[in-house]
This record gives C-alpha cells, structure tokens and sequence, in this order.
C-alpha cells in the first residue's frame, strides 16, 4: 500500500513525464484532416489587388515551418506549435510559403505563370526566403527599395514579407506569415531601412 | 537443322540481351569520372561498409581571415559579405555540386554558398544560399535549397546540411548509381547533395550512412528535408 507521500510524488512524476512525452511528439490533425493535393489552376489576367485579396484571406491564421495550407476562419488552428518543426501538421504557411501562394507561382522555377492555389493546397514551393532574396526564379527578379509598391516583397537570408501599404513615415504595412508565436498578420515594419532586406518583384502583373 | 536454328535464336538473344545490359550498365550506373571542379574523382582513403562504387568529395578549410578573392571560400564571402564570419570556413566539392559554409560573427547561424559548377570570382558562380539558425550550437533546421541549382544536363540539385554523430568519420550519401562520400571537417555540419527531389519540388530526399575512420557502418538514417523560412 503506497503512503500518500509516495502517491503524491508518483503523481507529479506521471504528469510531468506525459507532459514531457507531448510536447516532443507535438503533432496536430490539421493538415491531415484539412488540407489537400489539388492541382493549381492557370491564370493569366492577375492583378496586385488580386493577390492582396488572396493574401487577406490567410490574416489571423496560423504560422507553419515549411506549411502552406490555411482556412479562412480568422483562427490559428493549430497554435503554439514548436519552432521550425515541418513535421507538426499545423495551419499556415512560413513566410516564403505564403509569399509562393500569395504570388502564385509555378513549382518549377523555369515557369513564370500565374497559377491560383488553393487555400486549402498543402504546398509550400522551391523557394526559401533567401532564394526570394535572390531573384531566384523565372517569375522573381530583385528591385531596388525605392522603386517597391503593394505586393512585392522586402526579404532577407531568413524573412520575407509582402508590402500592403507604405506609412507616410516611410515604414510598411507587411503582410506576412511572421511565426509560430504570431502567426500570419499585418504588422508596420521598418524591412525597407534594414540593409539585410533586399526588394524582390513577383514578374507579370495585370495591373 | 531446327535444332541448330534455335540454338542461333537463343545465342542472338543472349548477346541482345548482354548488349543491353551493358547499354543500361553505362548510361546509368557509371559513377562520375570528374567532380564539379574538373578534378578526377577518387575512392576513399578507406572502403565504407556502402554501397559502390564510392567517390570522394574534396573538402579545404581554411580560417575566414584568410580566404582570398577568386577562391570559392573568398568568393562565398564577399557575396555572403552582410554575414561577418568568424573561424573556419569549410569548402566542399562533390559530383554535382560545390558548397562553402561558415559560421557568423555572433557564433548563432551558419550560412552556406551552394554552386553547381566551378566557381568564378562574380557573385553569379552562386545558384543558392543558405542561412541556418544555431540553438545550443545545434542546427535547428537542414535549410534545404533547391531553387536555383542544376547540373549541366538542366537536373535540379539540391543541398541540405547534415549535422553528423560525434563519432562519425565520413558521411555516404547515396546518389544515383554510386555513394558519395565526405570527410567530416572542423566540427560543421556537412553541406550534402542530391537529385532525388519531390514530386511538388517543395522537399528532397538523402540516404545517409555514418561511418567510423575505419569505414565500419555507425548508423544510417533518410533525411526528408522540406523548403522552409
């Protein structure tokens, strides 16, 4: 019979060993019960306004290391997850997958058309940030930061983010998937002041 | 006589049939006679319980302060030059690729130029770049990149690093037709290749096998490294 010290300790050790156990094995269902492999759909009339709409539609959701996948219920379904885990199935994308959805890129990099994903499309695409940063890609090319406007993107080796709107102090609204702990919002940003971030261009707009 | 026409039959067939093996023989599985920068390529100072044929890559560490213009390590820092680094900066050339890294100034990132030819001295011998984040002096993450590398007959390479066991000599990374063998240097991480990408171009595949300075299996594992950040 265990005296209820002994209980007591054995409790606390159970719980923490299970908490222990969790938090390595950190999974959740939302890819999995939520996110599909559909091919994209070509487009070739493409606006910037078009792809803020599209971008819009991932505010409030989720944050995923190498994700690409999110609904539209302005919730992270998926919240806390650890960082720079791609195996944890959770909602969002990471910047440089939100950036590939948002700017409707091709898979392969030799192909600059416009492609609409799916919001529910789990992929993420070639490109890291720092190939973004680059130019990298037939639809991509760097820009200086003066001559950015809505929709191009200011990126760094480890962050990229979308300009929504220039703030007449000369800082940006950047829309982008930030991480685990914020997931995808707009935030004002000073990227375009920063010599670690270089301007990129999606190629081919509409208008 | 039918006899005799049979036995022709069977003998036409057996010499079609070497013909081809040997066609399959030579178009897929013979190991690369050069490495990326024109050298020969060599086998391993020591057989590797791995699969053959085996090549090995060239590794070169040199100190960061004395790295010199038109070199791949000079060449990777001054396009990597927003990146203070500090000690070694390791060279690695392979089949299909060539790979410099280094770690920064502030000892929390490693940054990586990725090539797929020999290097000249302007930024374009570059076709990826790597920036990887240090926790406890340990990569968080492969920093998988694919995006702007191909070998001379257009295939996409892609490159990823490997953080190796402390007891671990060489690393074999299996590659179409042979295994790709490097030497493990100064402590990095080790910036490897493949071909072997995913069908939505956004992860690649690496068999790895460790292995002791003797060349006894340690411990082999497949990294599914996925495009990420």
């Amino acid at each position: 019979m265990p005296t209820p010290r002994s209980f007591v300790i054995g409790l606390i050790v159970g719980i923490a060993l299970v908490a222990a156990g969790s938090a390595a094995a950190y999974h959740t269902r939302f890819v999995a019960d939520n996110c599909n492999y559909a091919a994209p759909t070509p487009t070739s009339y493409i606006t910037r306004d078009g792809s803020a709409t599209v971008a819009l539609r991932a505010r409030y959701e989720g944050y995923q290391w190498a994700g690409g996948c999110w609904n539209d219920n302005d919730h992270d379904d998926s919240p806390n997850d650890p960082h720079e885990d791609p195996a944890t199935g959770g909602e969002g994308g990471d910047c440089s997958g939100f950036t590939f959805k948002v700017w409707r890129e091709s898979l392969s990099t030799s192909d600059a058309s416009f492609q609409q994903w799916g919001m529910l499309r789990h992929v993420h695409g070639p490109y890291t940030s720092a190939a973004f940063k680059a130019g990298t890609g037939a639809p991509n090319t760097t820009v200086s930061k003066a001559a950015l406007i809505k929709m191009d993107a200011l990126a760094s080796d480890g962050h990229i983010g979308l300009i929504y709107a220039t703030n007449p102090d000369g800082t940006d609204q950047i829309i982008e998937a930030k991480g685990e702990d914020y997931g995808t919002n707009i935030w004002t940003r000073t990227y375009r002041g920063s010599s670690s971030y270089s301007g990129v261009r999606r190629t081919g707009w509409s208008s | 006589m039918d006899c005799r026409r049979a036995r022709r039959a069977v003998a036409v067939l057996g010499v079609a049939f070497v013909t081809s093996m040997v066609g399959c023989s030579s178009e897929s599985d013979s190991p690369p006679e050069q490495l990326v920068d024109g050298t020969r390529s060599k086998a391993p100072p020591v057989r590797l319980d791995a699969p053959n044929p085996q090549i090995l890559t060239g590794v070169v560490s040199i100190e960061a302060k004395d790295a010199l213009a038109g070199t791949a390590a000079g060449e990777c820092l001054r396009a990597a030059r927003e990146h203070a680094a500090t000690g070694p900066v390791v060279v690695r050339t392979g089949a299909a690729g060539i790979s410099v890294t280094f770690r920064t100034a502030s000892g929390r990132t490693l940054v990586a130029c990725d090539a797929s030819r020999a290097v000249r001295a302007d930024d374009k011998s570059w076709c990826g770049r790597a920036y990887g984040r240090l926790e406890m002096g340990r990569l968080l993450d492969p920093r998988l990149d694919l995006a702007g590398c191909t070998t001379s007959s257009g295939d996409t390479i892609a490159f990823a690093w490997f953080t190796p066991g402390t007891d671990t000599a060489y690393l074999a990374v299996r590659q179409k037709g042979y295994a790709e063998v490097y030497p493990v240097a100064r402590g990095f991480p080790v910036r490897i290749t493949t071909g072997d990408i995913g069908p939505d171009r956004s992860g690649a595949t690496f068999e790895i096998s460790e292995h002791a300075p003797t060349g006894e299996l340690l411990r082999s594992s497949t990294l599914h490294a996925r495009v990420a950040g």
